[in-house]
């Protein structure tokens, strides 16, 4: 019996082997490093593989292949920056024990989640979230810091809230699509 | 959209009650706030499914950053500079480029600004919430902030001067006979003679209690004592408290303990509270309950698990920033 995964399976198998040459190839000259290249082409495979995709022809698999990894790309540098971000944060502090490797990536994962949530908001929003979330600051504190009033500051937690839900809903939409 | 898709997307949230439950939430993130709307914020979740939805979907992004927050491995704070560092980096970059367009245009280097400094320098010394920080002054003596608070510190050749602007310390002072330590607060002004004492900030007062040496206190208009080991005293500007027995849970904090002897529940909580984010809501049938034990600063969770252990209370936890805590057999 023929069971639609294992089409599905078979349908991967012929792009894979039709496309996976170019897109290593053009990420490697895009990220400069075979390494990375060699992850992200994997990642955008297991992308279709986790939402499968059909196809009219080539063109269309060829074209959805670009968007995704030129997607992976952006999201890597991203992370490379918040990892860079967290490095140096952690040299500032000589007195904090390493963590360790696992717990690194556990908190990597999220701060580049978070930081893709915050990226997009006005900086004085995205701060007096981080301040209130993180740092435990209470509004009048945040207030005093950002130089506005406890009202505006209640109103940026409302903006900054709102638009990180947004965000999640659709990032969780674009899974299920 | 197929059918198989459709089971997916049965929880679609309308923008209107995620913008809702997004003012609900920066309602209830300050303490300050959050007391004297729960019960409106209860009634509108319960007015209708649509906003319980909504307000998951908010709770589902605070617990990304309650992963942050509640790290137990000391990652808070730097997780804490890599966002602020991000959200700098994202402005010194537009800057730079603004900088670089006035400079074409200009000429000059006058307009080169360097980046703000990430975070506003408003005292000497500060612990952050749930923080119990030892320091080491330069005169060999030794201070411990306890959770969120902040102090100043002047030392010169005729004395060595310590501001507390907020939170209680802890001084083991060394001895300097040329130097006497003295201690500030809005309240008034205490010297210290070769002593071990804390001093606490609260509300409208502040609280002193000696546990070796003496220490004098000057509270404006002519007034001033002196305070024997073992003595505690609360006092504002021209104002004397009543003297008693120096509570050991003002020392208790410094080993990262805190100490209930025979207190009521609401007391304690409100304590635990400092150490702790989020909003912890007491009913009233259950705040005058007597509590006694040691608990640990460094896991205000734990606290609370452990008061739930020996107390006829639930503690609900309906999000992890607010916890509920009722009598049991309600």
């Amino acid at each position: 019996m023929t069971t639609p995964s294992s089409a599905h399976g078979e349908q991967l198998h012929t792009l894979y082997s039709h496309h996976h040459g170019w897109l290593f190839t053009l990420l490697k000259r895009r990220l400069g490093c075979a390494e990375d290249a060699a992850d992200l082409a994997q990642d955008a495979f297991i992308r279709l593989l986790l939402r499968p995709k059909e196809f009219d022809n080539s063109g269309g698999a060829r074209a959805y292949l670009t968007t995704v990894a030129k997607g992976l790309c952006i999201d890597l540098w991203r992370r490379r920056e918040v990892e860079q971000a967290w490095l140096d944060a952690i040299a500032a502090k000589p007195e904090m024990f390493a963590p360790s490797p696992e717990h690194t990536v556990i908190v990597l994962e999220t701060l580049s989640d978070v930081n893709h949530m915050l990226r997009c908001l006005p900086q004085k929003v995205a701060k007096a979230f981080i301040f209130s979330q993180l740092d435990g600051l209470t509004y009048r504190e945040i207030a005093v810091r950002l130089d506005v009033s406890e009202r505006m500051v209640k109103k940026y937690m409302a903006r900054a809230m709102y638009e990180c839900a947004v965000f999640e809903l659709a990032s969780a939409d674009e899974l299920i699509k | 959209m197929n059918d198989v898709d459709k089971g997916h997307c049965q929880a679609a949230v309308s923008k209107q009650h995620l913008k809702e439950a997004a003012d609900w939430y920066a309602a209830l993130a300050d303490e300050a706030l959050a007391s004297d709307i729960k019960q409106q914020w209860q009634s509108w979740i319960s007015a209708s499914s649509a906003h319980g939805e909504a307000w998951a979907r908010i709770e589902s992004v605070a617990k990304r950053f309650d992963q942050l927050r509640n790290d137990d491995t000391g990652s808070r704070a730097p997780a804490s500079e890599t966002l602020h560092s991000l959200q700098e980096r994202r402005v010194t970059r537009r800057r730079t480029l603004k900088t670089m367009l006035v400079l074409v245009g200009i000429g000059s280097g006058a307009w080169l600004t360097l980046p703000e400094s990430p975070y506003l320098q408003i005292a000497d010394y500060a612990s952050a919430k749930g923080e119990i920080k030892e320091l080491a002054l330069s005169d060999g003596s030794k201070a411990w902030l306890n959770t969120s608070s902040h102090m100043d510190v002047h030392y010169t050749t005729e004395q060595r001067l310590i501001h507390l602007l907020s939170g209680d310390i802890f001084i083991d002072t060394a001895a300097d006979s040329n130097r006497p330590l003295i201690v500030e607060t809005s309240h008034g002004r205490l010297r210290a003679l070769g002593t071990r004492f804390s001093v606490a900030k609260e509300r409208g007062h502040s609280v002193l209690a000696v546990f070796e040496g003496r220490v004098e206190i000057d509270i404006g208009q002519g007034l001033s004592r002196i305070i024997e080991t073992g003595e505690q005293i609360a006092f504002s500007k021209g104002k004397w408290g009543v003297l008693r027995g120096a509570d050991p849970a003002r020392q208790a904090w410094v080993n990262h303990v805190l100490l209930a002897n025979d207190i009521p529940l609401v007391d304690l909580i409100s304590q635990l509270e400092r150490y702790r984010f989020g909003y912890i809501y007491v009913e009233s049938e259950v705040a005058q309950m007597r509590v006694m034990g040691s608990f640990p600063l460094d896991e205000p969770d734990v606290a609370l698990e452990m008061l739930a252990a020996s107390l006829d209370i639930s503690i609900d936890k309906p999000t992890p920033w607010w916890v509920h805590i009722r009598s049991k057999n309600k």
